[in-house]
């Protein structure tokens, strides 16, 4: 019994290795294969989760070889779509952590199969934070439904919802941040009848009115100060517009805006002339890794709409003490919207405090439609700017969110089809090079070609977060706490 | 002889029990067939199938959906429904029979048929549900078939779950027919046991399906007893007409409606739009006085967010067009919606923007319905047809940037007349327009910026008031090519106004077509 069991195991076993489409007098051609998403020549952390992708053209079968001296990851599969097993995609990566693998790829097409041009993949030996976090909504803005923030583990394809529409009576919610990227340290909005800032502090949630009477909004963009007890915000008064002509569709941006600190112990707002001008719009503030500046970006208000393309933003820093909870005198300009002709959106410091990246677009405080938004690095040390030539693309390159070792970078980019977000990892090495970037990997090849939403402030995080959808509905039924 | 009467009888009810629903659902429900199918999007691709397992019911929902997508085809709906609501009907008689409830399982099978017949007189119900019903009705048929006691309890406890899993709030009706099954046994504590497990699980699951209470019991959605909504089907009869190109149906259909509904003079004013005579037209029905347009934002009817870009389209604001239809998108069954979906491949197209037409016209090749319509969109292998098409709309494209809000329609189509003043579908909207909303000196500013020698006797009409509100010259009237006999007309007009002291009735049969007339007696403020 137990043998002819072994028998027919056998048997299966080689009816369906036999059915496995292998090469056969392959055709070398030069160009590299047709794979989406792009996942040629890039630099991978040695953590994260299998590179799926398809071949867009007619392929019935593929073949994958990646090799790494000894270790081969070899993957033969009928039709366009090659997904790696995780537990040897693991093990590959590991063994070839630090090293580079050259991958090949062939495809058989109309019977006839082509072995295109071998890529590379350099395994990086820095690890990134492992999980990452996202709102899910379409690329309009302006409306929402059935809105979600998600938490995804980028060494696999786990994600798990941190709120969800349906449990929070279809509300909006903005995007979700982090502090020192430290999954018990975070902070997102909810908006509503019920909303409030939902602060989650040493895995306690607490849902926050972070409003005075002097501030002209809630708070819209946020940074929190390292030791997690401050919060600096931008209060602003945001205005959608729709452009007439095709690429740039929707422009955001603020009649009014300020920039203030709120202290979550004693939960008191205070705010300084030099960050709450009149004449001029301050907004998109960061505390520095060290927690004595305050970076933000400032523009000399103008006529809006009409001289929308005359509002571009400076980046400015000024000094704040901790222990007593004052700014500075001096507002530095880091760099000059005047002097360089753009304007500068999202700045964020890499936890060593060596790089700021930051977006620079022709004009605005919405660089999400402008394909000419494009990241850019400052080394704080010299001043000296990276243009990140081998990041960007002709598509809109926006909002980016630090590794916890400062080796890696994940940003929002419109590069695939201009209308869709998608979180992109780009790896810093220790030199300060920018290696060319990869889309966050999904189960799925043609997850990204099927999806009708984008990948909106995209964070990354040690860890998993301490709370679920479920704990913020719940939240939701409490009563706000006051500022004052 | 009885028993075979008796059978002949049953047939011949089911028989005219079908006929009736599938001649009242062709016959005065079709239009909404076409709607359901057009709010939803069902793709043939793992990934998208691997969404379903994200609620319960994911079976019922997968089937629903599958079979909804074949509403575009005529009589495809209505048919379908029937086969579907017939299997209902059988699977409840036999699930009944089992039951012992021999004598009336074949009233309860006609009473579930036609319960659920009445719960799709509403728009947005999906067919997921009748499939739930028939899905928790099969695993009870297959439960009775078990003989063992104690095997059937474990069973039960399986199916609850799986029911719930598969069909959703179908686990309840399993559970109801296994205690009217079983409800001669002893052991009623067993049923009890189950009756919580029902409704237990589902509120268990809560947490990891992420929704209310509510929804995790009634998923994928119960239904509610309503009237055939007549005004809603002719509002998308409206609509599909026009979206197939049937104009003078439209106005066919425009001609036997309620005119005062804005949705109807919407569709009338794009078909005269489309052929050129809105001015001359535009008086003949009601009118709303807010304008030509239909208000879409967040607030907006999910009816009017899906008709409301017809008449960017129509007029050539791509960036608007592209912004309804995303509006629509997202309000609709799952944010998915294949006529919003198609309408962004062909604004992408018309723009050039080949890497975002391709985005949607990949999605449209999963489906079944719509997978040659997007390949001959295909850059590169588009037909002459659709050359042509996409040619004809790029000539009235916006070329000039400005920043619009939402709401700022006249801007829209300023814009569009600054980049192409042939652009006669734009000049009449914005016209036409400013007159409904009686805003005479904007038209009178439009009119002079834009108005290309186009002799249209409303667009007189309405310059004669704003010439006798400013006391203009008589060379005024000579520049705007003012005829003598509709000079005449307006003084009539006006005498009659003055003596009568504004009586409408005096004016009304002689005059009741005329801008003057709307602009003091109709829609008033």
């Amino acid at each position: 019994m137990k043998t002819r069991f072994y028998y027919i195991l056998v048997w299966v076993i080689g009816a369906f290795v036999a059915c496995t489409p292998r090469p056969k007098d392959a055709n070398k051609v030069s160009a590299l294969p047709p794979m989406y998403p792009d996942y040629t020549d890039i630099t991978i952390p040695y953590n994260i989760a299998p590179l799926n992708f398809l071949l867009r053209n007619d392929a019935d079968a593929i073949e994958v070889v990646a090799q790494c001296g000894e270790s081969v990851l070899q993957i033969n599969k009928k039709g366009h779509e090659i997904c790696f097993p995780i537990v040897a995609w693991k093990k590959f990566m590991n063994e070839a952590k630090g090293k580079t693998t050259e991958v090949k790829v062939s495809a058989r097409i109309n019977g006839r199969w082509l072995q295109y041009r071998t890529f590379k993949w350099q395994i990086a030996t820095d690890k990134i934070d492992p999980y990452l976090s996202y709102r899910l909504i379409e690329p309009d803005y302006e409306v929402w439904n059935h809105l979600q923030l998600i938490e995804r583990c980028v060494e696999n394809f786990e994600e798990h919802v941190i709120c969800d529409h349906n449990l929070v009576d279809n509300s909006c919610m903005n995007c979700h941040v982090y502090g020192n990227q430290d999954p018990k340290l975070s902070l997102f909005y909810v908006r509503g009848k019920n909303g409030g800032t939902v602060l989650n502090r040493n895995g306690k949630l607490r849902k926050l009115n972070i409003k005075n009477s002097q501030t002209i909004s809630a708070g819209v963009y946020v940074g929190f100060h390292p030791s997690g007890r401050y919060g600096v915000f931008s209060s602003n008064i945001i205005i959608p517009a729709f452009h007439a002509v095709d690429s740039k569709r929707l422009e955001v941006y603020d009649t009014k805006s300020d920039v203030f600190v709120a202290d979550f112990d004693s939960n008191t707002i205070y705010s300084c002339p030099q960050l709450s001008d009149s004449t001029v719009l301050e907004t998109f503030p960061t505390f520095s890794p060290d927690g004595k500046y305050i970076y933000f970006c400032a523009a000399r208000r103008v006529n809006l709409p009409k001289e929308i393309k005359k509002l571009k933003y400076s980046l400015c820093r000024i000094s704040f003490n901790a222990a007593n909870h004052s700014f500075g005198t001096k507002v530095d300009t880091i760099y000059n919207a005047r002097l360089k002709g753009h304007s500068v959106c999202h700045p964020k410091v890499s936890p060593d405090g060596k790089w700021l990246v930051y977006t620079v677009a022709d004009y605005g405080t919405f660089p999400i439609w402008h394909r000419e938004a494009d990241l850019q690095m400052m080394n704080l040390q010299t001043g000296a700017i990276d243009r990140l030539a081998t990041v960007n693309s002709n598509r809109s390159d926006t909002y980016h969110s630090w590794s916890s070792n400062s080796r890696w970078f994940v940003f929002a980019s419109k590069r695939d089809d201009g209308l869709y977000g998608k979180p992109y990892f780009c790896y810093i090495d220790r030199a300060g090079k920018a290696h060319k970037p990869f889309v966050l990997p999904q189960k799925y090849p043609a997850f990204y070609d099927d999806n009708l939403k984008s990948f909106n402030i995209p964070e990354l995080s040690k860890g998993k977060l301490p709370f679920n959808a479920v704990d913020i509905e719940r939240l939701m039924k409490k009563e706000n706490e006051k500022f004052k | 002889m009885r028993s075979r009467l008796s059978i002949y009888y049953t047939y011949g009810i089911i028989a005219l029990w079908a006929i009736a629903c599938l001649v009242f659902f062709q016959g005065f429900y079709s239009y909404h067939f076409f709607y359901k199918e057009q709010t939803q999007l069902f793709l043939f691709s793992a990934d998208y199938l691997n969404t379903y397992f994200s609620k319960p019911a994911w079976l019922a929902c997968m089937g629903g959906d599958f079979l909804t997508q074949f509403f575009y085809y005529k009589f495809a709906g209505a048919a379908i429904l029937t086969i579907v609501l017939l299997l209902l009907g059988d699977f409840t008689r036999r699930s009944f029979e089992c039951c012992m409830c021999g004598r009336f399982s074949f009233v309860i099978a006609l009473v579930v048929m036609t319960v659920e017949a009445v719960f799709y007189f509403r728009a947005d119900f999906r067919l997921s549900s009748a499939v739930a019903l028939i899905g928790s009705m099969g695993l009870f048929l297959l439960y009775c078939l078990i003989c063992k006691e104690w095997i059937k309890w474990v069973v039960a406890v399986i199916f609850i779950i799986l029911a719930y899993w598969m069909f959703g709030y179908g686990c309840f009706v399993f559970v109801l027919l296994v205690v009217l099954h079983d409800i001669s046994q002893p052991k009623g504590w067993i049923k009890l046991a189950l009756l919580v497990l029902a409704v237990g699980f589902p509120l268990s699951m809560r947490a990891h399906y992420l929704l209310t209470w509510q929804t995790s019991l009634s998923y994928p959605g119960l239904g509610t007893f309503q009237k055939p909504n007549f005004t809603i089907e002719n509002i998308f009869a409206l609509d599909n007409e026009y979206y197939f190109g049937n104009y003078d149906k439209v106005l066919k259909i425009v001609h036997q409606s309620d005119k005062s509904l804005p949705e109807v003079s919407y569709f009338y004013n794009l078909v005269q739009a489309r052929r050129g005579l809105l001015p001359d037209s535009l008086l003949n029905i009601s009118q709303q006085a807010q304008g030509l347009f239909m208000k879409l934002g967040p607030n907006a009817s999910m009816i009017d967010l899906y008709i409301g870009g017809e008449v960017f389209d129509l007029c050539g604001d791509m960036t608007f067009d592209e912004h309804s239809a995303v509006l629509a998108n997202v309000f609709s069954s799952q944010n998915r919606n294949v006529r919003m979906v198609k309408r962004l491949a062909e604004v992408n197209l018309v723009n050039n923007d080949t890497a975002a037409a391709l985005k949607y016209l990949r999605i449209l090749q999963k489906t079944f319905v719509y997978r040659k319509w997007s390949a001959r969109r295909m850059p590169g292998s588009q037909t002459p047809a659709v050359k042509d098409y996409l040619q004809q709309k790029r000539q009235y494209i916006n070329r000039l940037d400005t920043l619009r809000n939402a709401g700022n329609y006249r801007l829209v189509l300023a814009g569009l007349l600054h980049s192409n003043p042939q652009n006669i579908a734009a000049l009449d909207y914005l016209l036409c327009d400013d007159l409904l909303r009686k805003d005479i000196s904007s038209f009178k500013k439009d009119y002079d910026t834009f108005f290309l020698l186009r002799s249209k006797r409303l667009y007189q009409e309405a310059l004669l008031i704003y010439l006798a509100g400013t006391k203009a010259k008589p060379e005024e009237c000579i520049k705007y090519h003012i005829s003598d006999s509709l000079l005449k007309e307006f003084n009539e007009y006006t005498a009659i106004y003055v003596q009568t002291k504004g009586n409408r009735w005096a004016l009304r049969d002689k005059f009741g077509h005329t801008y003057w007339y709307y602009f003091h007696f109709i829609n008033k403020r």
